[in-house]
């Protein structure tokens, strides 16, 4: 536990890590003090925003006694090298989701953080949507009654010829999961975290657009998950679907035994509970504005950085965010065998 | 729904209502006051009347092959409500009764009848949207089971949701998507009344097509009041756009024109006896039989839904993908 101030190291200088460094920079408690990326334009870039220095070696950095942590954007199949060599530095790590590309190297970097005593924090960004926590509650509160069937849609057409990901062609190169470990990732450990313990799922993946044909990933994934309470779950992620604001489609429905929860697209959350509504007329609707005008994104390293500073739980484990790994690499042998696994 | 199309048959002026039969002499009876025609108890007198040209067939699943056959002998031509039966064995009868008797046989599936589906049908068709990957299709409400009121439906031996609701996604799934090679289904029961009689009340069904697109559905007689969330029943994603259905209205958005959504306003908004897509299958009927109109859906692809459920079915026992063989001609050999 330390007093004041945290300093990171920016690894991988491109969408999120602009969104986490200047999270940081904003944050009383925060600090960055080196950009990392292997063009030192974009490091340059990035630490003349915020006021760190930009590098292209990583060692520079974790050499740097006063820095406390790094935060990895890269991608996903450099994940597990430069946790584990960050964690070995004695560096707290956050780390984008997913936490890695395969089971084994999620256990390796586990362990170093663990060998390390330093925090592992993978960004699961949906947590700490407020919509999202609203529906974690009213499902361990239980006053709607269990859960009977949960969604959660998120359906886009991602190009990374968009000035905004510009930075992200890697997306669309082979080994990094497609729209499996890019996006279903993050509905999977909303599942495992909403719904009592998850037994089996069953996978289905297209490659509908050429770019993901060429490179053997899907860019449209569902999934359907088994909970030991009888709940089902039912997760679409795709980069191939042209969704519009307009078609009104939910973010995420549940639907317990004694009532319905939409979040809407527009961030609206309606809530339905059937037992005040005896007679069936169906009049009451609650409709909460969103939350949190935050982006849950920039809410990500001050929370990391109060675990660091107070120990305060992270708001998701490290085993947690295995597990959401353990899920979808499940789910995609499930759509190859075309079986559903037992998990 | 016999009411629905009591009353459909009524404001036809090439239909009309000659008897209503019901076990319950008040039901027919309340059903030819309104409508009008005579009430009786039995079935077989209804047969017997020269002047009856077709049989409308609102009973219970289980009782449909019995009485459809019976109908087709007599020369009547017949609407039976969804699904056409319980068993394919009991679909070939009946298909081949029809068949026999030269008489014309419409399995009701109400889906076929909203303007909208048709639309969607048909723009996939054109391909205005390039190629369809993805549908889906939901209903999710919790419908109170009176013995005076679809009492029956929970009951075991009526096919519980696959059969009763899921069948109209079936239905719909091929007749948007194609031909269906293997489904995966998942059943649940949540509710008393399913639950004592060991039906389900909750159908997903994931149904994987010829063409390599995908589907979705859900049938649920558990979920509370769902329709207040104001989500589309069905969405289409296709390669430049999606298409969504609403109840009452549908939205096209397509990608290559910007951001602009298509909305198209549907009658169906509203559901009363003049404008419910129920209310046009006596109707249809009555043209097939007059004016030679085209059958809206074939016998052999109501049999087809009624096999892709089974399908489903076997799927949820197992917890395996179940595949499906090419739709075949039923019903025997022709007449």
């Amino acid at each position: 536990m330390k007093s004041g101030l945290v300093n990171y190291a920016i690894f991988g200088c491109g969408v999120m890590g602009r969104i986490h460094a200047d999270a940081a920079a904003k944050d009383p408690a925060s600090q960055v003090a080196y950009c990392v990326d292997i063009e030192q334009a974009r490091a340059d870039d990035l630490a003349d925003r915020v006021g760190a220095r930009g590098v292209t070696e990583g060692r520079i950095a974790l050499q740097d006694p006063a820095l406390d942590g790094v935060i990895v954007c890269l991608p996903h199949s450099l994940h597990r090298e430069f946790c584990v060599e960050a964690a070995a530095a004695g560096k707290h790590v956050m780390v984008e989701k997913p936490i890695s590309v395969s089971l084994d190297e999620a256990d390796d970097m586990i362990a170093t953080a663990a060998e390390n005593d330093v925090l592992l924090l993978v960004a699961h960004v949906l947590r700490l949507d407020g919509n999202f926590r609203r529906i974690k509650d009213l499902l361990d509160g239980g006053e709607l009654g269990g859960p009977i069937l949960a969604r959660i849609h998120s359906e886009g057409f991602v190009s990374t010829s968009d000035e905004q990901y510009r930075y992200g062609a890697w997306y669309e190169t082979p080994g990094e999961g497609g729209s499996a470990l890019g996006g279903a990732i993050h509905q999977t450990d909303l599942m495992g975290w909403w719904l009592p313990r998850i037994t089996k799922v069953t996978g289905f993946e297209l490659s509908n657009r050429p770019e993901y044909q060429a490179i053997g990933e899907p860019d449209f994934n569902m999934i359907v998950y088994e909970s030991e309470s009888g709940a089902l779950g039912e997760t679409t992620y795709s980069y191939s679907s042209h969704q519009s604001a307009a078609n009104d489609m939910p973010a995420a429905v549940v639907t317990f035994e004694n009532g319905v929860v939409s979040v809407m697209a527009n961030g609206e959350f309606r809530l339905y509970d059937s037992q005040d509504d005896p007679d069936g007329t169906r009049s009451k609707v609650s409709i909460l504005p969103r939350e949190s005008p935050a982006r849950p994104a920039s809410m990500e390293v001050p929370s990391f950085t109060k675990s660091i500073l107070d120990g305060s739980p992270l708001f998701i484990t490290a085993q947690e965010a295995r597990r959401a790994l353990e899920l979808v690499l499940a789910s995609r042998r499930s759509a190859q065998t075309r079986t559903t696994v037992d998990v | 729904m016999g009411v629905i199309h009591a009353g459909a048959a009524a404001n036809d002026p090439r239909s009309q209502l000659c008897v209503a039969v019901d076990r319950v002499v008040e039901k027919a009876q309340d059903l030819a006051d309104r409508f009008g025609g005579r009430a009786t108890t039995e079935f077989q007198q209804a047969l017997h009347d020269d002047r009856v040209d077709a049989v409308i067939i609102a009973l219970p699943h289980s009782l449909h092959r019995d009485y459809c056959v019976q109908a087709s002998r007599a020369g009547k031509h017949v609407i039976i409500e969804k699904p056409l039966s319980l068993t394919l064995q009991d679909a070939d009868e009946m298909i081949a009764a029809a068949r026999v008797a030269r008489r014309i046989l419409l399995v009701a599936h109400v889906l076929r009848f909203v303007p909208n589906h048709r639309r969607v049908k048909d723009l996939i068709d054109r391909g205005d949207l390039g190629k369809p990957f993805m549908a889906r299709y939901r209903n999710e409400h919790y419908p109170r089971l009176t013995p005076d009121r679809l009492g029956w439906l929970a009951r075991r031996g009526e096919g519980g949701v696959p059969l009763a609701g899921s069948i109209h996604h079936a239905d719909l799934m091929r007749w948007w998507l194609g031909e269906v090679e293997s489904v995966r289904g998942f059943e649940r029961s949540w509710r008393n009344e399913w639950i004592r009689e060991g039906q389900s009340d909750v159908s997903m069904i994931i149904y994987r097509f010829e063409s390599g697109a995908l589907g979705e559905t859900t049938y649920s007689y558990a979920a509370p009041a769902s329709e207040l969330n104001k989500r589309p029943n069905a969405v289409v994603s296709f390669e430049h756009g999606t298409v969504s259905v609403f109840p009452g209205e549908m939205r096209i958005f397509d990608a290559r024109k910007g951001g602009a959504v298509v909305v198209q306003a549907d009658v169906d908004g509203v559901s009363d006896h003049a404008t419910s897509p129920a209310a046009r299958e006596v109707p249809h009927l009555t043209r097939c039989i007059l004016d030679g109109e085209k059958l809206v859906i074939e016998p052999d692809e109501a049999c087809r839904a009624v096999e892709l459920i089974l399908a489903s079915t076997k799927s949820a026992r197992t917890g395996a993908e179940v595949g499906v063989l090419p739709m075949l001609p039923r019903g025997g050999g022709q007449a």
